[in-house]
């Protein structure tokens, strides 16, 4: 009978273990993709990128050989005899300045427009989230066409006054490449902060109201310390984008762009995709790519520091 | 049902882990006839284009219309079906992982970077056809390699063997509208002596009547020598140096309303590569070679640029330790000065005419036809396939204006290249090719002799000659244009081959060990035009003038020498 019950009890065990946890599967389920999606594409492309910096490529036997600082004295090189790496890093700061300072701001202004329902509330929603749906080399298509040849005849068509092309002319193509990049940076930015000030509870609001306070005021007052941790998720993570972001060059000018308007992040592309570019600098953005890294870092923790204490006080 | 659909969500959008992976999925439209044996060839879709294949596919097709190809495995197949697929994607670099599994046998492509595909085991090896067996069977005595470019044959061979065979020379240069010339009197006429043709001015011709075949006869009798310093050829009338060269652009500027010079705005790098041109032709063969071999004896490296824009020089032995010393070579410097000061000027001698370079092909054509109603061009900044890629252009403008207006009833030329001094006039001409294409066969392909019969085909000289007719381009073989298809060619195609027949054409390759080890380096755009003027860098010297107007010749040339002797890292 013992002998009995406790088969019994061992078959319960045996079941019971063998029973399948519908949440944990569910879990498992819902992210093993996305995790295999970071190792394959972050953490696998990031490792094999440190490596690559330290080697550089033969192209005679086709392979990558060791070569510990070749790279990164090839960055020494240029460093120490042109200006080119200040040049880009300049152009990447106008960039990051333009799309992540200004764009904040201006991104700002927008959402409290629309979420305050002023008059052509949906036409700056429709131009705002346009970058957001629609393919950027559709985008930059139109805006390309647009800057060389809308613009252009307007301007004799408006005041007589002969123009270049915008994207041809060596004085306005970066300046034009900047406001697209603010206006293509306005779609995620002014969808969260749109999302955030929709919840500040409508009280709040009429109590402001009701105390005599104007829109700017509203805004500084009670709408901005409401969404200041979405403003300073955009800024610590537009730290890194600096060093990467190639501001639409690429799809502007192709290979084409002079190293007085090129971005790290366009530099860094370009060395790996232009035509005929083979293997050859793979090492070399590599190294570049590191160099980068251990500059975005500190001043990631930086920034996060800094606006951590701004958002305490 | 939520979680459910949360999950469905999640792995749709999970989906895009697969996003690198690529298909292989057969592009070709040709329905396939299972009576005959199928070759799958495929071809890059751009300048080039597939009629030639197309038609080269047929002559073949006939050819072998009664023979078995496969007769133990499928004997009741009789015949050979080619069919041509062309798509953008059958570049060498983007098939680099991709090419063993794809469906296509032969290769006609471009950008390869052909050890990669090597030593990938991409491209079969077809030693046999080109070194070992002859051209008999199509009524031909030597081998393929017999007739190749030696340099880019050598370049092809590794370890005895060979993998791919050359495609097409891609030479960029200026081209020009021989019908403008003509009514707006821009050639030059005879000075009386052979000698005087070189002088800095001529006089003008005065306009003619395109479409009066007799007075344009006659006028070719009265025309300067040209750049090759001989009467009666090719180059008749047309600048034999760079004073000439500026004295047409200030008589056009000046005296017509025509614009001297176009250029695609996205292709910004065309003119560049044309004063590539320029620069091997002003260097000669053997010290343009220089520039691949690295090693060798330098005879005119610049020690000064005097005041009037002449240049003195030295000689210098390099090896690949000190090669960067090649950007001192005269005939860059005086590349960039033509640039400079002929194209660009200070007046504004040219004019951005499409973004793109087949809106400038499309605007440079039809300019022309109807001068009230759009700016016409003298000359264009393009490669030598331009005319091929304009195919759609000439065909619209032929509806529009009718037959007169069809390509091979319209009036281009390959400029000739000016030398930069009267001395240098006659002293032959130097082209280099920029196109890194090649014909390979894919290594897995079961129709491994089908294939190297067709690629066998395609190199003997009437297929050659065929292929000049209908693409009005060259390949880097030694042929012979048959006379149907000369009657066939354009008046472009005929200029190309006649300057491509009198010139030696460099291939920038070579088999020196720092350039085999480092062939990304030594790619013609960056180890030839980055500079470092006071610091700032320059790579492209168009560009440069055009956005620094107080930017000259001389500055670019010497921070050409600055630039490469403090990145140099070769021994």
């Amino acid at each position: 009978m013992k002998q009995a019950i406790s088969s019994a009890g061992r078959s319960a065990a045996v079941k019971k273990r063998w029973k399948p946890d519908r949440d944990l599967l569910f879990y498992i389920l819902l992210l093993a993709f996305p995790l295999l999606q970071f190792c394959v594409f972050y953490i696998g492309v990031n490792f094999n990128s440190f490596l690559l910096s330290f080697q550089t490529y033969n192209s005679e036997t086709a392979s990558f050989v060791w070569s510990f600082g070749d790279n990164f004295a090839r960055i020494w090189r240029e460093l120490s005899s042109s200006t080119m790496f200040g040049d880009m890093l300049k152009n990447s700061l106008i960039v990051w300045l333009f799309s992540t300072l200004f764009g904040t701001v201006g991104a700002v202004f927008f959402s409290y427009y629309i979420v305050k329902k002023y008059p052509g509330k949906n036409f700056f929603k429709l131009i705002l989230f346009l970058p957001s749906v629609l393919p950027g080399i559709l985008l930059v298509l139109m805006f390309k066409t647009f800057g060389n040849e809308a613009i252009p005849a307007y301007a004799e068509l408006l005041f007589g006054t002969e123009m270049d092309d915008l994207f041809i002319a060596s004085d306005t193509r970066f300046i034009a490449i900047i406001i697209y990049s603010v206006w293509i940076g306005f779609g995620t930015q002014v969808l969260i902060y749109t999302g955030s000030m929709g919840q500040i509870s409508p009280s709040v609001m009429e109590a402001a109201k009701l105390d005599g306070a104007s829109p700017i005021r509203e805004l500084w007052s009670v709408v901005i310390p409401e969404v200041i941790p979405a403003i300073n998720t955009f800024l610590i993570t537009g730290i890194a984008q600096i060093f990467i972001n190639q501001a639409n060059l690429w799809s502007f000018l192709g290979e084409s762009a002079s190293p007085q308007e090129q971005t790290l992040g366009y530099y860094m592309f370009w060395l790996v995709n232009k035509k005929e570019a083979g293997f050859q600098d793979y090492g070399y953005a590599s190294a570049i790519g590191m160099c980068c890294t251990l500059i975005a870092i500190p001043l990631t923790f930086l920034v996060r520091w800094l606006l951590g204490k701004m958002e305490d006080k | 049902m939520k979680k459910l659909i949360c999950a469905g969500l999640a792995l749709l959008l999970s989906l895009g882990v697969f996003a690198g992976c690529e298909g292989h999925v057969s592009d070709e439209q040709e329905p396939i006839d299972e009576t005959k044996t199928t070759l799958r060839v495929a071809t890059f879709e751009g300048g080039v284009g597939d009629e030639w294949l197309q038609n080269a596919a047929d002559r073949f097709e006939a050819l072998y219309a009664d023979v078995k190809f496969e007769p133990d495995t499928a004997p009741e197949k009789t015949g050979v079906q080619v069919t041509v697929t062309e798509n953008r994607r059958f570049n060498g670099e983007s098939m680099l992982d991709s090419l063993k599994n794809e469906p296509y046998d032969v290769f006609f492509t471009e950008t390869v970077n052909y050890y990669d595909h090597v030593h990938r085991g991409n491209f079969a090896d077809i030693t046999d056809i080109v070194k070992d067996k002859t051209l008999e069977e199509f009524g031909e005595e030597g081998t393929i390699l017999s007739k190749t470019d030696p340099t880019f044959a050598d370049y092809l061979e590794v370890d005895d063997k060979y993998y791919g065979l050359p495609f097409y020379e891609g030479i960029y240069g200026i081209m020009y509208d021989k019908d403008v010339f003509l009514e707006e009197g821009l050639y030059f006429l005879h000075s009386g002596s052979l000698e005087g043709d070189k002088a800095d001015t001529l006089q003008f011709a005065a306009p003619t009547d395109a479409d009066d075949e007799a007075a344009v006869e006659a006028l070719q009798a009265t025309l300067s020598a040209g750049p090759d310093g001989k009467r009666g050829t090719y180059d008749d009338g047309l600048p034999a140096t760079y004073a000439q060269f500026a004295d047409l652009v200030e008589k056009i500027r000046l005296g017509t309303s025509v614009i001297p010079f176009s250029y695609g705005g996205s292709v910004r790098e065309y003119p560049m590569r044309a004063m590539m041109t320029f620069w091997a032709d002003a260097e000669g063969f053997d010290q343009m070679r220089l520039n691949f071999e690295l090693e060798g004896k330098a005879t005119d490296l610049v020690s000064r640029i005097n005041g009037d824009g002449t240049v003195q020089t030295y000689e210098k032995e390099i090896s690949s330790a000190d090669a960067y010393e090649l950007r001192k070579q005269a005939g860059q410097y005086y590349a960039l000065h033509f640039l400079r000061d002929i194209v660009l000027g200070d007046a504004g001698n040219y004019e951005v005419n499409g973004n793109t370079h087949l809106q400038a092909q499309s605007n440079f054509i039809k300019g022309n036809l109807d001068p009230n109603k759009f700016d016409v061009y003298a000359m264009h900044f393009d490669g030598s396939w331009w005319e091929n890629e304009a195919a759609a252009a000439f065909e619209t403008t032929e509806q529009e204006n009718g037959p007169s207006a069809a390509r091979e009833n319209r009036n281009f030329g390959f400029m000739p290249i000016p030398k930069p001094t009267a001395d240098k006039v006659g002293t032959g001409v130097t082209l280099l090719s920029q196109a890194n294409s090649l014909a390979f066969i894919r290594a897995t392909t079961e129709q491994m002799e089908l294939a190297k019969l067709f690629l066998q085909f395609l190199h003997t000289d009437k297929e050659l000659s065929a292929f000049t007719a209908c693409t009005s381009m060259t390949r880097p073989y030694t042929y012979e244009i048959e006379e149907e298809d000369e009657a066939k060619m354009s008046e472009y195609a005929k200029s190309l081959y006649a300057i491509r027949t009198d010139a030696k054409v460099i291939h920038p390759y070579s088999k020196n060990s720092v350039f085999m080890q480092n062939q990304g380096y030594f790619a013609m755009d960056r180890w030839s035009w980055e500079t470092n003027i006071s610091g700032k860098r320059f790579s492209n010297p168009f560009t440069s003038f055009l956005d620094n107007k107080n930017l000259s010749a001389a500055d670019y040339f010497n921070g050409l020498y600055t630039y490469y002797e403090n990145n140099w890292s070769f021994t």
